[in-house]
């Protein structure tokens, strides 16, 4: 029994050579997009209505608010951290905009007013992780609850409105079939992919997540390149409240639900980003997005109830952190500390 | 011998690419404090983890009072009579003396703890140690040498009748040290065995009643303490004279003084640590496992903190001291375990040479593949660093070259002071000799290089001159015509007699 039990450790444990091992990895890449166009080609087989062009094009413009997130959250994940205040602060900078323009204020002002309070917010989050090295998770899930608490608080939980109409109206500009948001999107993660591609930081950013003990050892600081993340993160949530709140025409506290964390992170799994940090790219979280997106809408269409949708999310989360997990152990990847 | 408590024979253990132990002897009588010595890498501890069912012997067999044996996990070598005290002291900070004491076995009545029962039996245990602190005390509370006490009392527990204690001094104060003894020799009075392995022959000599010094994974010499001296001691840990000639630079002029560290203190780790280095000199820091050198490599690039003290670096003509947050962008290092601290795995060949001088090879944050490219290209070259291409993961590569990737991300930014730990560990002959190489050729150009190195034959083959050092202090500095014996002599605490 104790023996048995010692066998399958040291097989789950097997230190693979680095040739098997970049074989395994190579496996593990597969099995990532075998699921991926299994679970869609399922879906367009069994659900009505799911895989035609209009469908699509419904599901991109959809999934452009959840991209553009998941943008926020690579940068985040790639240094190993996490940010669960993203939606709570996309929720509050939606508010605080479409106040003051409630107030009789531009539209150019309040989207620079928004990204100002996600970069702050982004800020603490920031200081605390990577200055005073808090826990990532313990400091941004609290701050998902003060925001989030804030925002509540300032709306009396009712919807608030006034946004105004030059942006309501860009955001309802199609280009063919196309919104703007997509295009904007399009544009943040051609950004985002060469800051992380080919930019100093983002190859800092790397080393960091994937070894900070050898980064700091090469001359990297790591505490301030954590602390931008979480600003880049927070940017992003605003820019995602600018989005969301000109689709809607309002801002309420309820677009910030926890909900939407777990579609942040699945999303992020789903597109590769590894949630032990090192390793991951915009572009490939955003099509986790759509993928997502694609997922919530089929299930719509299915007249699957709410419960049951997130029943799906949640074991689709399990199992792409599972391929992650297993993926890291081959590679040898990031040292433990 | 009828009482003959531990036969192991033929005790062989192959790891990837060294052999650990190769057919080693190992007997054990009953009442008898045995001293397992030997310079670091020796074969010590994989004995003794053998012995306590922590690795499998790859061949050679166990006898327990004279019953052959197959040890195949802690548990069951504890269930043999034979209890393990390991180097790193393991307790649970918050958890209280009687239960760390009971950790690994507690009295339950129906799955709920005897508390009273814990309490009585660790009080017994630790009267018998010697030992005045409470059984409720939490372990967070006691001193290191306490918090031994507690690993031994621990190991007592299970009432061997062998214990193993390793490096068991190497954190302790001296009367703590003192207390250790005497227990030691009280438990051997009861019939007791012990295995005693140490780095410091002075202690060796004052506890033992018999040694069995290793090296290289064999038995190089034993004997009871009447026969032994400690010249021949260190003579066992050393070897045959090493033939191998220094590859000694012509024309070796010093230059100033490039490095002056005054003063380096960090409580339990460093004690007032000073030297100098010149420019073009190569700087060996010697000493045994548990010396300090690692942690002054650490302190002295910056990334630990020191209590107190000064590290100056020339800059023109001046020697001025710099914060830790400073040096970390002055020095070259080069960190002991290359893949835990020096190399990003997964990242290419190419990037990894980059990633230091990354600044010089980027245009508005944004990295330049062609200068990145010529850079990568340049130092594969010059290095010789084999690879299929550079854009290949450096986890592919084989330690040598691993470790000539790490050199090259420093030399591609030309720092005025190298620290190199271990720079050497696990490679082939070949890749140390181009290691060496490229030391010489650091220090010919005008480089100050401190390096540290487990293997004495191999320091001695690149160090212009010695810094030896034992529990955190500097005990001495030693020339260039400094022999192995007296290096290990000074580093073994045996000094006075040679």
């Amino acid at each position: 029994m104790e023996d048995s039990s010692l066998k399958t450790r040291n097989l789950l444990r097997r230190d693979f050579g680095p040739i098997a091992g970049a074989l395994w990895e190579r496996r593990i890449k597969v099995l990532y997009v075998l699921t991926i166009v299994g679970i869609l080609a399922f879906l367009s087989i069994t659900v009505e209505n799911f895989a035609t062009l209009q469908n699509f094009t419904n599901v991109l413009n959809q999934s452009a608010v959840l991209g553009v997130l998941v943008v926020g959250m690579t940068f985040v994940l790639v240094g190993a951290g996490i940010d669960l205040s993203m939606p709570a602060t996309m929720a509050f900078s939606a508010i605080i905009g479409t106040m003051y323009m409630d107030g009789g204020g531009g539209p150019g002002v309040a989207v620079l007013i928004m990204l100002g309070v996600g970069a702050a917010i982004g800020l603490i989050n920031g200081i605390s992780t990577g200055w005073l090295q808090m826990i990532p998770f313990v400091v941004t899930l609290a701050m998902m609850t003060v925001v989030f608490g804030a925002a509540v608080w300032i709306t009396k939980s009712v919807s608030v409105t006034g946004v105004s109409e030059l942006l309501v109206e860009l955001f309802a500009t199609r280009i063919g079939p196309i919104q703007v948001s997509v295009i904007g999107l399009a544009l943040i993660t051609f950004v985002a992919s060469v800051v992380m591609g080919q930019s100093t930081l983002g190859r800092r950013l790397y080393a960091v997540g994937i070894n900070p003990r050898a980064a700091r050892a090469a001359r990297i600081n790591d505490g301030n390149l954590i602390l931008v993340t979480y600003v880049i993160s927070g940017l992003m949530a605003a820019t995602a409240g600018v989005f969301i709140m000109s689709r809607f025409g309002s801002a309420s506290a309820n677009m910030g639900t926890d909900q939407i964390v777990l579609d942040v992170i699945s999303a992020a799994v789903v597109g590769g980003v590894s949630i032990y940090g090192g390793v991951g790219k915009p572009y490939a979280a955003v099509l986790g997005a759509v993928f997502i997106t694609a997922i919530s809408n089929a299930t719509n269409l299915m007249g699957i109830e709410y419960s049951t949708t997130l029943v799906i999310k949640g074991a689709v989360i399990v199992f792409f952190v599972a391929l992650d997990t297993a993926r890291r152990r081959t590679s040898g990847g990031s040292a433990s500390s | 011998m009828n009482n003959l408590v531990v036969r192991m024979s033929g005790i062989s253990k192959v790891f990837p690419g060294t052999i650990a132990l190769d057919g080693v002897d190992l007997s054990l009588t009953k009442g008898e404090v045995l001293g397992l010595i030997g310079a670091n890498g020796a074969g010590k501890s994989t004995l003794v983890n053998v012995l306590a069912g922590i690795l499998k012997p790859d061949s050679g067999t166990i006898e327990i009072h004279g019953e052959q044996i197959e040890v195949r996990s802690p548990r069951e070598a504890q269930l043999k009579g034979i209890a393990f005290v390991q180097q790193e002291i393991a307790t649970f900070a918050t958890l209280t003396v009687a239960e760390n004491i009971f950790i690994q076995d507690f009295p339950t009545h129906r799955t709920l703890l005897k508390r009273g029962e814990m309490r009585t039996k660790s009080r017994e245990m630790l009267d018998r140690l010697g030992c005045y602190f409470g059984v409720d005390d939490d372990v967070e509370t006691l001193s290191t040498g306490d918090r031994q006490m507690v690993t031994i009392a621990r190991a007592l527990m299970s009432n061997p009748s062998v214990l193993i204690l390793d490096e068991p001094t190497s954190s302790l104060s001296v009367n703590e040290k003192n207390r250790l003894m005497t227990v030691v020799k009280q438990l051997r009075d009861q019939g007791v065995t012990f295995i005693f392995i140490s780095h410091y022959l002075s202690e060796v000599f004052s506890i033992c009643d018999r040694i069995v010094v290793m090296r290289n994974g064999v038995v190089a010499g034993s004997g009871t303490i009447a026969e032994v001296t400690m010249q021949q001691a260190v003579e066992w840990m050393i070897g045959a004279a090493n033939s191998q000639q220094p590859t000694r630079r012509s024309n070796m002029e010093l230059g100033d003084v490039a490095l002056d560290v005054r003063n380096l203190n960090r409580l339990g780790v460093l004690d007032d640590v000073s030297f100098q280095a010149r420019r073009g000199e190569v700087v060996g820091v010697w000493g045994l496992m548990g010396s300090g050198r690692t942690e002054l490599a650490r302190a002295l690039v910056g990334l630990d903190p020191v209590d107190s003290g000064t590290v100056a670096i020339l800059e023109g003509s001046e020697l001025l001291p710099k914060r830790s947050s400073r040096r970390r962008n002055l020095f070259g290092y080069v960190p002991e375990d290359r893949r835990q601290e020096g190399l990003f795995l997964p990242l290419s060949v190419k990037q990894n040479i980059g990633i230091v001088g990354l600044k010089g090879l980027s245009r508005f944050g944004l990295v330049l593949r062609k200068k990145e490219n010529s850079l990568a290209e340049q130092f594969i070259k010059r290095l010789g660093i084999r690879v299929s291409n550079m854009d290949q993961q450096v986890r592919t590569l084989s330690g040598g070259n691993q470790q000539k990737v790490v050199l090259a991300r420093w030399v591609a930014v030309g720092p005025p002071v190298y620290v190199l730990d271990e720079p050497m560990r696990g490679l082939d002959i070949g890749a140390k000799a181009q290691i060496r190489e490229l030391i010489s050729e650091l220090a010919s150009a005008g480089m100050t290089i401190v390096v540290i190195d487990s293997e004495l034959s191999e320091l001695k083959l690149v160090a212009d001159r010695y810094i030896v050092m034992r529990r955190g202090r500097v005990v001495a500095e030693l020339g260039h015509d400094a022999d192995e014996h007296n290096l290990m002599s000074v580093a073994a605490g045996a000094e006075n007699l040679t």
